[in-house]
């Protein structure tokens, strides 16, 4: 009787996702098992291993493709580009972890458990076809966030911003929850491809219902990806959280955003493409101005990359109002760089910030000299600076180019401005950072003390630097990946 | 269906309304009142108060309600299927048994972890 | 331009070129950290010779073909294929990119040589040459790229390796700041390059070189000024008044003489500044093709070349006197592609390298001298560099006051030294343009410009190494001429700054003599066939009247100079004493307050404003800020919290959600 449901389920299409809920159970099982203070090491290990299958999983899996679930989700070589991208950069924060939260002082395994959780529900965002399921991979990745931005629990800016993320984020839930249901009273679905059947029948008579259902959606997404103005939340969360929490989540959960968002408005909204590039258009000038013009006076690296991230999503709104298969890949290859970049800058501050204990900390100050102190990761942090500046010859460099192109080609020609204007602008806190690298007075040299720097933060620092440096002299494999990647939606 | 077909139900909105408001407002004008310290207690014939209710309660309370409302809902969950076991067979034996481990892990953890002694 | 992609010349070797520099920089850069600092100048050198070398190599070849095949591409790698964009990493080489490889290499030889002198003793030597190995290797790429993307990584990587030698004494917060500066100022410069870029795309649905002139041709050669064309034009400008500081974005420039002498002399004076006179060389298709940008290239270049002259008269700084001589002489280069002379440019971007590299080695010398001087009483507060304070220095330093004065004759427009000829051959251009129906006004301003270039380069001579030596008291005897290895160089470029203009003697004296622009023309002749213009000739009485007029004002100029300093003995006001116009002069006409006061302070304030309002107030509001707030963290979390923080978030992401439902709505 439930032989049909069940051949439509196509379990094996899901393989990474159940191995990342089968890592989180086994992962809670080490931690119980183990003493307590060997623990967290133990579940470290654990996930990375387990993590590892995930992506082996992915790779073995991706001619698997397909509907899955009843159409609930679907896998295809979108899918594909963000689980890997998804699960690299978890696999990568966790790598350097284990000694960061020592050092913070927060040694429990529920770390490793909350970056699983969000890991899964950004996975089911990348690959959800049904607005519900959207709905619940924003939920699962959301509350397992709030979690963890809260988790330096002796620090007040940590209790603050989780707190401030929290009530905020379930405020937009509401909202979003509310597009869909009356998305769903329009077209009497929730799944995106009955919405867009549905729409594209309408015509020009398409209900107010339906545009309102759409803006709510929007405004939902808005708000995960940190778009002005509804970022509100993302300074302090971002200030907050544990810094490799802050790396993790201005990279992967936006990228997760925007492939649902992706997926979504491109899928289902694409009839009424032409009016949200209206609201698109300006998010996207505000998202970008903004972000630049307070990261611009800020005196913490953290605050100065948390309002630069913000920027950098404004970028990527840019990508996405193209509405092509140019500005899509644009989105996709600049999500990559953006991750690279930006963890790579998170994780040489980690290196940096002199005590962990200081409630705000991560000052500029702390930089100065850096060059004499240790010239190789000055070095490496002058090669973030100009990436995230998109300064060639780095990966930054080609993902502004090609986010930009694909805004120029598809008429866009006012945003393009804007936005090279906003990077030439954004040139200036990026290499004021670099200008306090080189700079050594006497007060400097009495503020020095020893760097953090372990071999895991060095290999993945240095991971970072070599991919930054190579997609920026080779971004040919890369942007070939991303736009085979997003044949399928358009 | 037209607005207009909602009349009655409007209609009866605003007895019931009405009826309320109107019997409240009735005791209030024509009952008496008398105050008096004793008749302004909490407990006006009970134990004698001690503090207000706006108190801390300990975390735990709160651990337990939560993980009462779990385990509550998984027996919610076990009823329909035990009712209808034959017809759901094995598809429904394995969803069940699915859900039952991934809450015997999180008792697991919440055992080991401590959050069931009171101490 | 023909399209012979492929073609089967042999000159795969090419590649040395740029991998020269990239050897000497990873040697230099990471291996060398225990090498003596002789065997690390001369290493990095060595690097900058076998480059000249090969480019010598290449010229040779090139010279050896057919004037037909003289465009090569070659290519060594597939390096972008995505869609419709097919990019290749590949050189071109052609008689333009051979003369930019020829100069870029043999002047970096020469200041790689000098700088061994020059920066003997720094604690950051090693870290010197490997600056100056990376600016080569990108400026080699700018200009061998076959493609605008190449052309543009090398353009942006030239900035980085400015931006990091400018600043290269960073102990100097000021230092630093110019550093910033011109890299910023930059910046929106290389915003025209991109959008241009992205124009080209969208239009011509590509970015190489041998595929974008000739469709250009093909789209607009019938309908010149079409709109697309004109905006690549000015965003082309844009980018090139970026980087060779045209009015108004030339503030950098100045700035940037913080950097080491053999910088100033490199990249801001002989090579990375001229790149921008190249870039519209190489897209001379797009201006022909748009007369309306044509003329706006030729009035920003005739103003820029006339506004530095007159700020050059009154600085007192040796180094910012040749600054502003550059920026204007950068405005002649661009004046002369803004009248179609595109050669002429070009011409005169060699001539100006030999000079103006000698020029500010020159005045490194001078500096180092002076140096010597102060030393000598044990004086730290006298500013080396302030003409006010030297004089005679004729007796003590005779080479760097020959070779000084060889290279002012070349920049004022003397006949027999280099700078005349390509001067004198922009002058004729763009009088020629100007009576052919263009306006006069470009000739007016490069007229008149060159009386004042004379009169102020002399004014600097005078003021430098005759009269009466200034300087601090006693030092005398501390002043001496400057080690082999700095003068040699000198005498190279004192050499080359004269006969380095005899290679394009004036049509005057023969129509086949002018090698150079024969050598050049087969480039630029499909621009002017697609927009079918001829570039206009004087006729040879008009010739030998130009030639008569330009030595007259260079003359006037002189003499005005002479009267002044030699024959009346004026030494020049201390800065409090500037009156008048002249005071006007000396603050660069106000244009950096003016700039501080139009665009950084509204910034800022914007900033401040944002800051204030969504940062401080909303944001930082509720933060920890200093202990009196921490107490009342315990009782009070929730309270701040409820009462505005969070509630005005919620206010503000329900004004945006209003918002987006209104504009959907409407």
């Amino acid at each position: 009787m439930f032989d049909s449901l069940i051949a439509d389920m196509h379990v094996s299409r899901l393989i990474p996702e159940i191995f990342v809920i089968g890592l989180a159970l086994v992962a809670i099982l080490v931690d119980v098992v183990l003493p307590r203070g060997r623990s967290t090491r133990g579940v470290q290990i654990t996930v990375l291993i387990g993590l590892f299958a995930v992506i082996a999983a992915t790779v073995l899996g991706k001619e698997n493709t397909g509907e899955a679930f009843g159409g609930m989700v679907v896998v295809d070589g979108f899918t594909f580009f963000f689980r890997l991208l998804l699960a690299i950069i978890t696999f990568l924060v966790v790598l350097v972890s284990e000694h960061y939260i020592e050092r913070l002082n927060i040694r429990i395994a529920e770390y490793y458990l909350l970056l699983l959780f969000s890991l899964f529900g950004m996975l089911l965002m990348a690959m959800a076809q049904d607005l519900l399921i959207v709905f619940l991979g924003i939920e699962t990745m959301s509350v397992s966030l709030y979690a963890l931005v809260g988790l330096s629990r002796q620090k007040h800016t940590s209790n603050e911003g989780a707190i401030k993320y929290f009530l905020l984020g379930a405020f937009t839930t509401a909202i979003f929850v509310y597009g869909i249901a009356l998305m769903f009273g329009v077209v009497g679905s929730t799944n995106i491809n009955d919405i867009v059947t549905f729409l594209s029948g309408l015509g020009d008579s398409m209900p107010l219902l339906a545009w309102a259902g759409a803006g709510l959606i929007l405004i939902g997404f808005g708000f995960k990806a940190a778009l002005v103005p509804f970022h509100w939340w993302s300074p302090d969360a971002y200030e907050g959280a544990p810094t490799t929490i802050t790396a993790f989540m201005s990279t992967a959960p936006k990228a997760a955003a925007f492939a649902a968002f992706l997926r979504v408005f491109y899928i289902a909204f694409g009839e009424m493409w032409g009016e949200w590039t209206v609201v698109l258009w300006w998010i996207a000038v505000l998202t970008m101005t903004f972000g630049n013009l307070l990261a611009l006076r800020q005196d913490s690296v953290k605050r100065m990359l948390a309002f630069s991230s913000i920027t950098h999503a404004g970028y990527l709104v840019i990508a996405l109002l193209t509405f092509d298969r140019i500005g899509a890949a644009a989105m996709l290859f600049y999500l990559v760089v953006y991750a690279l970049m930006n963890l790579g800058a998170f994780l040489i501050a980690i290196a940096v910030n002199r005590d962990e204990s200081e409630e705000k900390g991560y000052w500029f100050d702390d930089y100065k000299g850096l060059v004499f102190r240790k010239p190789a990761l000055a070095l490496a942090m002058l090669v973030f600076m100009l990436a995230l500046a998109g300064i060639p010859p780095t990966a930054g460099f080609f993902g502004k180019y090609y986010i930009f192109a694909s805004a120029v080609n598809a008429g866009f020609v006012g945003l393009a401005v804007i936005g090279v204007l906003n990077s030439a602008v954004s040139v200036y806190y990026y290499l004021r950072l670099v200008v306090y690298m080189f700079l050594r007075d006497r007060e400097a040299r009495e503020r020095e003390g020893p760097l953090w720097i372990t071999d895991e933060i060095t290999n993945v620092v240095f991971l970072c630097l070599v991919l930054v440096l190579l997609v920026g002299l080779f971004p040919d494999a890369l942007l070939t990946f991303a736009t085979n990647s997003v044949k399928m939606l358009l | 269906m037209t607005p207009g077909d909602y009349l009655p139900i409007l209609i009866v909105f605003g007895i019931v309304g009405g009826f309320a408001y109107f019997s409240l407002a009735l005791t209030h004008l024509l009952g008496p009142r008398r105050y008096a310290p004793i008749k302004q207690d909490t407990y006006e014939c009970g134990v004698d108060y001690v503090g207000d209710s706006r108190q801390r309660f300990s975390v735990k309370f709160y651990l337990v309600a939560v993980l009462f409302l779990i385990f509550d809902l998984e027996v919610v969950f076990m009823y329909p299927w035990a009712v209808n076991v034959r017809t759901l067979g094995w598809f429904g034996f394995v969803t069940m048994t699915i859900f039952l481990v991934l809450l015997t892990v999180g008792l697991l953890y919440e055992w080991k972890k401590g959050a069931l002694e009171w101490e | 331009m023909e399209h012979d992609v492929g073609h089967s010349v042999e000159m795969g070797y090419s590649i040395w070129l740029v991998l020269f520099p990239l050897i000497g920089l990873i040697v230099n850069g990471l291996l060398a950290r225990r090498w003596p600092e002789k065997l690390v100048g001369w290493f990095g050198s060595l690097m900058i010779v076998g480059s000249f070398a090969i480019a010598v190599a290449l010229f040779l070849q090139l010279s050896g073909l057919d004037p037909h095949d003289r465009v090569v591409h070659v290519s060594f790698f597939n390096w972008l294929h995505v869609g419709s964009l097919q990019l290749d990493f590949a050189f071109l080489i052609d008689p333009l990119s051979s003369v930019m490889m020829l100069v870029v290499t043999g002047i970096s030889a020469i200041i790689h040589i000098y700088s061994i002198g020059y920066m003997h003793g720094d604690p950051r030597f090693r870290a010197f040459f490997s600056y100056l190995n990376l600016f080569v290797f990108f400026m080699l790429l700018l200009v061998l790229g076959n493609n605008y993307p190449i052309m543009f990584i090398g353009w942006e990587g030239v900035g980085l390796a400015s931006y990091l030698l400018i600043g290269f004494w960073w102990e100097d917060m000021a230092k630093a700041t110019a550093g910033m500066k011109a890299f910023i100022v930059n910046r929106i410069g290389d915003f025209g390059m991109l959008i241009a870029m992205f124009l080209m795309f969208k239009y011509l649905g590509s970015l190489n070189f041998a595929d974008v002139f000739p469709r250009a041709a093909g789209v607009w050669g019938h309908s010149p000024d079409a709109g697309p064309v004109i905006a690549i034009g000015l965003m082309l400008l844009l980018g090139a008044v970026g980087k060779s500081a045209q009015f108004p974005l030339y503030v950098w420039l100045p700035d940037a003489m913080a950097g080491p002498t053999p910088v100033s002399a490199l990249i801001h004076a002989a090579t990375m500044v001229t790149a921008g006179v190249y870039m519209i060389a190489r897209s001379a298709m797009f201006f022909t093709l748009a007369p309306t940008a044509m003329l706006i290239v030729a009035l920003v270049g005739g103003f820029t070349a006339l506004y530095a002259a007159t700020i050059g008269i009154k600085q007192f700084d040796i180094k910012k006197v040749l600054a502003y001589s550059t920026v204007s002489q950068l405005g002649y280069m661009v004046m002369a592609c803004g009248v179609a002379a595109f050669g002429s440019g070009i011409f005169h971007l060699m001539t100006h390298a030999f000079f103006k590299a000698l020029l500010f080695l020159g005045s490194g010398a001078v500096i180092h001298t002076m140096h010597g001087a102060m030393h000598h009483v044990n004086d730290h507060t006298t500013d080396p560099q302030d003409i006010r304070n030297m004089g005679g220095l004729r007796k003590y330093a005779p080479v760097t006051f020959w070779t000084f004065l060889i290279a002012t004759l070349a920049i004022s427009g003397i006949p027999g030294f280099s700078g005349f000829f390509s001067k004198d051959e922009i002058l004729a251009f763009s009088f020629a343009h100007g009576m052919q129906g263009g306006t006069l006004i470009p000739w007016i301003f490069g007229l008149v410009a060159a009386a004042i270039t004379a009169f102020y380069m002399f004014r600097l001579v005078y003021l430098t190494f005759y009269g009466e030596y200034k300087g601090p008291e006693g030092g005398e005897p501390g002043l001496k001429e400057s080690p082999p290895v700095m003068t040699v160089p000198l005498i190279v470029l004192a050499v080359l700054s004269v006969v380095g203009g005899y290679v394009g003697l004036p049509a005057v004296l023969g129509e086949r003599l002018n090698v150079f622009k024969q050598w050049l023309d087969p480039v630029f002749h499909p621009a002017y066939e697609a927009a079918r213009i001829h570039p206009a000739h004087p006729t040879i009485s008009q010739e030998w009247a130009l030639i008569g007029l330009s030595v007259i004002a260079a003359l006037i100029g002189i003499v005005i100079a002479w009267n002044l300093y030699i024959r009346r003995g004026k030494v020049g006001l201390p800065d409090s004493a500037q009156r008048g116009f002249g005071r006007v002069l000396w603050a660069k006409y106000y244009v950096d307050e003016f700039y501080h006061a139009v665009f950084v302070r509204p910034l800022i304030g914007l900033c401040r404003i944002a800051w204030r309002f969504f940062d401080e107030k909303i944001v930082d509001g509720g933060l920890v800020h200093g202990s009196a707030k921490t107490v009342r963290w315990g009782g009070g979390v929730l309270r701040q919290l409820q009462n505005g923080i969070v509630g005005s978030y919620a206010v503000m992401l329900v004004i945006g959600v209003i918002l987006v439902l209104l504009i959907v709505y409407f």
